[in-house]
Order: structure tokens, then C-alpha cells, then sequence
């Protein structure tokens, strides 16, 4: 404990080196920011487009497996008939 | 605002500024780590773009136990190691060094944090990635021994003597470059 106490106050050259980069890729940095943007923008499509259909699919789903659960009712009534 | 409350106002809000907030803060460093231990800067651009993927995508899973700062170290350290292991670029990522059990020699903190910039980036390019990545966790990013052992699942006896080789062989490699003692 002692010991790391003692580090933040002396000079710290992995700091130092640690700034220099920041200030050396700053462009790498900017030019990344772009591409992750994009990449937010693409994930946030899907996302919507799954919120806005998600449901209707599985409102689809629903009615299918209803309907043929009904067809399904139907033939054994008309077989029993 | 802390790091972690911008997580929490993303996560309520999915809003993209709250996000552009924590990729200014911590972009440049991850690259620096990126290139620190990739030694490439196209590999390094392809990484920090993967690496805020990641962290986007499991954000909610940030529980807030450790600082976000810790959090997010750990998915750069975690993605460049197993980069390199998955480009065989540095054999040392892949196995344990068992060659060495003796107890090493301390070194002193001050040998580290008062060398020469360009001699400090020269030394850690030559020493293997795992003391490389340790070194720095410890001295750049200032993590304590238990943030270090919870991040690479080892106890902190086994962290401080991780520490302790891998500053022997910043050392070691530092008189052989510079032939001159330490």
C-alpha cells in the first residue's frame, strides 16, 4: 500500500510514455471514432428493425400454430362424424 | 459525470452521445495498449474498433464492482493477447514460462518509473507480451494487485510474483540493450 502511495507521487515514465501515444495516434483515434459510428448506426437499425417487427412475428407465429391446432380439430370432428 | 454514470444514462437512454462521451475518454489509451502490445497500427485500428464493439455489446454486464477503467483494461489486455496467440506472433502468450522458479531479485519501482522515455518503449518492445502486459497494468494504468489478480484470476501472492519477473526481466533486457547496469 505504502509502496503504490509512493509511485503516484514520484515521476512516472509509463505516464508519460502513456500521454506521448494520446498525442501521436490522436488522428488513428479520430478516424476509428468514424468507423465505430457507423458501426453504432448499424446495430441501432437492426435493433429497431427487430423491435418493430419482433412482435408481428411472432403474432404471425401465434395465429399459424392456432389455425392449424384449429384444421387439426376440424378433421378429427369430421372423422368422428 | 463519472464513467459509470454515463454507463448507467446509455444504458436508460440507448443514446449514441453518452457512448461518443467514453470513447473520447478512453480511445487514445486503448490504442496506445493496442500498439504497445500488437506492435502494428493497422492491427491495432482493426482492435480498438473490435474492443468498443465488445464493450457495447456487454455494457449492461458492467456490474460496477470494479472501476470501468479496470473493466474495460481487461477486455483490451483479454482481445490483444488472444490476438496474438491466434497469430502464434509471440509463443510466450501461449504457455506459462516454467523455466524459472527461482525467487528473483527485487528491483526497484524507481529504476522503472524515472527511465528515459525512449529507453522505457524500447525495453518493453522487447520483453514478451505477458510482462509487458503486466508491467503496464501496474505502472500505467494503476491497478492494485487485486484489481491485477480478479482481472487475470490469480491470487495476489501469484500477481506480485508475476510482477517481481516480469520487472527482472525489464531489467535483464535493459543491460543487454544498453550494456550497462541497471
Amino acid at each position: 500500500m505504502s509502496e503504490e502511495k509512493e509511485n503516484k507521487t514520484q515521476k512516472n515514465s509509463f505516464k508519460e510514455l502513456e500521454r506521448m501515444q494520446l498525442e501521436q495516434y490522436k488522428k488513428n483515434t479520430e478516424k476509428i471514432g468514424g468507423r465505430v459510428k457507423g458501426s453504432l448506426g448499424t446495430i441501432g437499425l437492426i435493433s429497431d428493425i427487430i423491435e418493430l417487427y419482433f412482435s408481428r412475428i411472432v403474432d404471425v407465429f401465434i395465429n399459424l400454430s392456432s389455425s392449424s391446432a384449429e384444421q387439426n380439430v376440424a378433421e378429427e370432428v369430421e372423422e368422428e362424424e | 459525470m463519472s464513467d459509470e454514470e454515463v454507463v448507467q444514462e446509455y444504458l436508460k437512454t440507448q443514446n449514441v452521445a453518452y457512448f461518443d462521451v467514453l470513447y473520447k475518454r478512453y480511445s487514445g489509451k486503448i490504442f496506445g495498449k493496442c500498439i504497445s502490445l500488437l506492435k502494428d497500427e493497422e492491427d491495432a485500428e482493426d482492435s480498438v474498433q473490435e474492443i468498443f464493439m465488445k464493450i457495447l455489446l456487454n455494457l449492461s454486464k458492467f456490474s460496477g464492482k470494479s472501476r470501468f477503467s479496470t473493466w474495460i483494461y481487461s477486455i483490451t489486455y483479454n482481445y490483444c493477447i488472444d490476438r496474438i496467440r491466434r497469430k502464434k506472433k509471440d509463443p510466450s502468450t501461449l504457455v506459462e514460462d516454467m523455466s524459472n522458479h527461482d525467487v528473483p531479485e527485487d528491483v526497484n519501482d524507481v529504476f522503472l518509473l524515472e527511465m528515459e522515455i525512449g529507453r522505457l518503449k524500447v525495453v518493453l518492445d522487447e520483453i514478451p507480451t505477458k510482462d509487458k502486459s503486466i508491467l503496464l497494468m501496474k505502472y500505467q494504468d494503476e491497478m492494485s494487485i487485486k484489481e491485477i489478480g480478479e482481472m487475470l484470476e490469480k491470487s495476489e501472492s501469484a500477481v506480485k510474483m508475476k510482477i517481481k519477473r516480469a520487472k527482472q526481466k525489464f531489467k535483464k533486457t535493459y543491460e543487454e540493450i544498453y550494456k550497462e547496469p541497471a
